[in-house]
């Protein structure tokens, strides 16, 4: 490359303004990818899950047999993510666990605003059960704020586990949240019990869900 | 066998020459491509992620800012070098790190799907469309670091775990090796098959110049020799012509003498076969002068020649040629004329075709001869000059050429057979003299012999007569 700029006639002065115009290029560029991946990994705020099945909330839980509840925001483009990742976890349980996914329906919005494709996808995994969260009640009950929260709970009402099952906002694939509920099925044990949580804010700024 | 040195670098030439039209052309190929991977962006991040929310207001999402300016400027640089400088060695080290940054990003904008992995081994296989292997090395420094980054910083965005080894970068990055490793092979393999055709095409050009060459000499031949046939055909016309018919007025007039040898009268019947004779006897000659002129068989005879005495001994032939002709004839020798040190009967041919040339084309007016010292050239110049019919122009580059007539002459109007000025300039170059003509058509021409003083050296003063002969060339 030297001999070629130097062939062509290159004075010092003009490849020095090439060299930087490139150095700022993939300053630049490495900023956005950064700024990128750094939204992509920023998980969405932290909460402490109900340690037990909530008392108040309208699913009935079978006694005896873990129940998973997914959180999702109907519109989340992130979430879909997490309901692929709900279909591969529903194919290895094997009926061994019970799920439930439930929509935000916030109020004030139009009565099928929860009808998307997130929730066709979700009502056409086997073994899942979609119900819509009216108000957001049942997500301030779980203690999830995040769009793709999930919570397994033991046969007892115990939580097993809580957070996401993504590794990053809207990227399927291995991630630790999966492997943990696979542990529980098959090992009865799980190495993490908590994971973050990708996806979009289930509340508006104010806390609540809707007008 | 060893190769020309010229083919060598003929095959060097091309095969560079192939190369950069290679390169320019794969980079605007690239750029189309860059262009296609922006709009795809684009629409990827709007079809999957075209807005986030947060309750019930959602903004645009930051994928579709990342395809749009991100995207666009990844994108801008390389195809602007790709339009404006393609070819260089920059423009598609650009182009390598731009791909493989798409790479980067298109994975995030489509969800981190394991098909748009296949988008970083895709894009080193058409890198290695520039045959040239060193544009692998910063297409996979790229991935290696994309992959060590998001290792240190992010390891579960990279293997799924929340920790892992920090050596698991190397694995993804050696699968990426393992490609670029054939890729590399093909590149060089391809360059070297690129590099004999180049080395087959320089040998097929030298071969084609070679052959191109060939045929003009071979048309040249073979014009030479239409001219040359068409010079003999007419030579032989003029020539039987220039025999027969003298021959054909001697045998009538000796079959007059004796038919009717008693009523005719004898003198005048002899004198006109005495002077046809004498024609064909100077045609004769001259044929013989050209022979040997043509085979270098005649030999000089060097003596000290006064100018005035050459142009006395003109004298007989020129009154001869002047009766009944209405013509002045005018002299002019320059007085301080010296002497040359030349061979005096052929410089008496030379003056004497040129005088017999100017009394044939001038049909009236003047003819001057004149001669002069040429004290610069150390020679003397004769000059006959003549107010006749002239020479056009398109004759003038061959009128000194052997068995050549100007139209007029050629259509048997004022006989001859071209011989006369081929003699003159032989035996001027003989002399180491030179000639020269200018001429207008009807104002006549002039026709200039300079011969110098000494046709030998200085140094050879002392020399024996014998060697004071000088054989033509």
């Amino acid at each position: 490359m030297w001999a070629d700029t130097a062939a062509r006639g290159w004075t010092p002065r003009s490849l020095l303004a090439w060299w930087l115009v490139g150095a700022g290029w993939l300053a630049a560029v490495s900023t956005g990818l950064w700024m990128l991946w750094t939204y992509e990994y920023t998980p969405g705020a932290a909460v402490a899950s109900a340690e037990r099945w909530p008392a108040e909330s309208r699913i009935a839980r079978r006694s005896g047999q873990p129940t998973l509840v997914m959180l999702v925001h109907p519109h989340c483009p992130c979430s879909r993510a997490s309901v692929g990742e709900l279909a591969a976890l529903m194919a290895a349980a094997r009926g061994r666990l019970a799920a439930y996914a439930l929509f935000l329906q916030p109020d004030g919005v139009a009565d099928e605003w929860h009808r998307t494709d997130l929730w066709d996808a979700a009502a056409n995994i086997p073994g899942v059960t979609v119900v819509t969260d009216d108000g957001g009640r049942a997500g301030r009950v779980f203690g999830a704020t995040t769009s793709g929260h999930t919570l397994v709970y033991d046969g007892d009402g115990g939580l097993v586990f809580g957070g996401g099952i993504t590794i990053a906002r809207g990227h399927a694939g291995d991630n630790p949240g999966r492997s943990a509920i696979a542990s529980f099925l098959t090992a009865g044990a799980v190495e993490h019990g908590t994971t973050p949580v990708f996806g979009c804010p289930l509340l508006d700024e104010g806390g609540a869900a809707g007008a | 066998m060893a190769r020309p040195t010229g083919d060598r670098d003929r095959a060097t030439e091309i095969f560079e020459e192939d190369r950069q039209r290679l390169f320019a052309r794969t980079d605007r190929l690239f750029a189309g491509l860059m262009v296609a991977q922006w709009l795809a962006g684009i629409g990827t991040a709007y079809w999957i992620s075209p807005r986030t929310w947060v309750g019930t207001v959602s903004h645009t999402h930051p994928h579709v800012w990342a395809a749009v300016g991100l995207g666009g400027l990844i994108s801008s640089v390389p195809i602007f070098l790709a339009l404006t400088r393609p070819g260089r060695s920059m423009t598609r080290y650009t182009i390598a790190v731009s791909q493989m940054l798409w790479s980067a990003l298109l994975i995030h904008l489509g969800g981190g799907r394991i098909e748009t992995h296949f988008h970083v081994f895709g894009s080193l296989a058409f890198l290695a469309f520039y045959r040239d292997w060193r544009i692998l090395i910063p297409a996979t420094v790229v991935v290696a670091a994309d992959h060590f980054l998001r290792g240190v910083y992010w390891p579960q965005s990279v293997f799924g775990v929340l920790t892992a080894s920090p050596w698991r970068w190397v694995e993804h990055a050696g699968w990426v090796v393992f490609e670029d490793v054939f890729l590399a092979y093909a590149c060089i393999h391809s360059t070297n098959e690129t590099r004999e055709i180049a080395r087959q095409r320089a040998q097929l050009e030298a071969v084609n110049e070679e052959l191109q060459r060939a045929q003009v000499i071979l048309q040249q031949r073979l014009d030479e020799r239409d001219e040359l046939m068409r010079v003999k055909e007419v030579f032989l016309a003029n020539v039987s012509h220039e025999l027969r018919t003298p021959l054909n007025v001697i045998m009538g007039y000796t079959d007059m003498l004796l038919e009717r040898g008693d009523v005719i009268d004898e003198r005048d019947v002899l004198s006109k076969i005495r002077n046809q004779s004498e024609h064909l006897f100077s045609l004769v000659c001259d044929l013989m002068t050209l022979a040997g002129l043509n085979s270098g068989r005649i030999s000089l005879e060097l003596s000290t020649v006064r100018v005035p005495d050459v142009l006395a001994r003109l004298k007989p032939l020129v009154e001869r040629l002047s009766e009944k002709r209405d013509l002045r004839v005018a002299w002019e020798l320059d007085a301080d004329c010296p002497s040359l040190d030349t061979d005096p009967l052929r410089l008496e041919q030379i003056l004497g075709n040129l005088v017999i040339n100017a009394f044939k084309f001038t049909p009236q007016g003047t003819i001057t001869i004149r001669a002069f010292a040429d004290a610069i050239r150390n020679a003397v110049t004769f000059e006959v000059i003549d107010t006749g019919i002239g020479i056009p122009a398109h004759e003038m580059p061959h009128i000194f050429d052997e068995f050549r007539q100007v139209e007029a002459s050629a259509n048997g109007h004022y006989g001859g057979i071209g011989l006369g000025l081929a003699m003159v300039r032989k035996l001027t170059a003989l002399l180491q003299g030179e000639v020269s003509v200018t001429s207008a058509v009807d104002r006549g021409s002039t026709f200039t012999v300079r011969i110098p003083l000494r046709a030998v050296s200085e140094a050879a003063d002392d020399v024996t007569p014998a060697a004071r002969r000088r054989t033509a060339a």
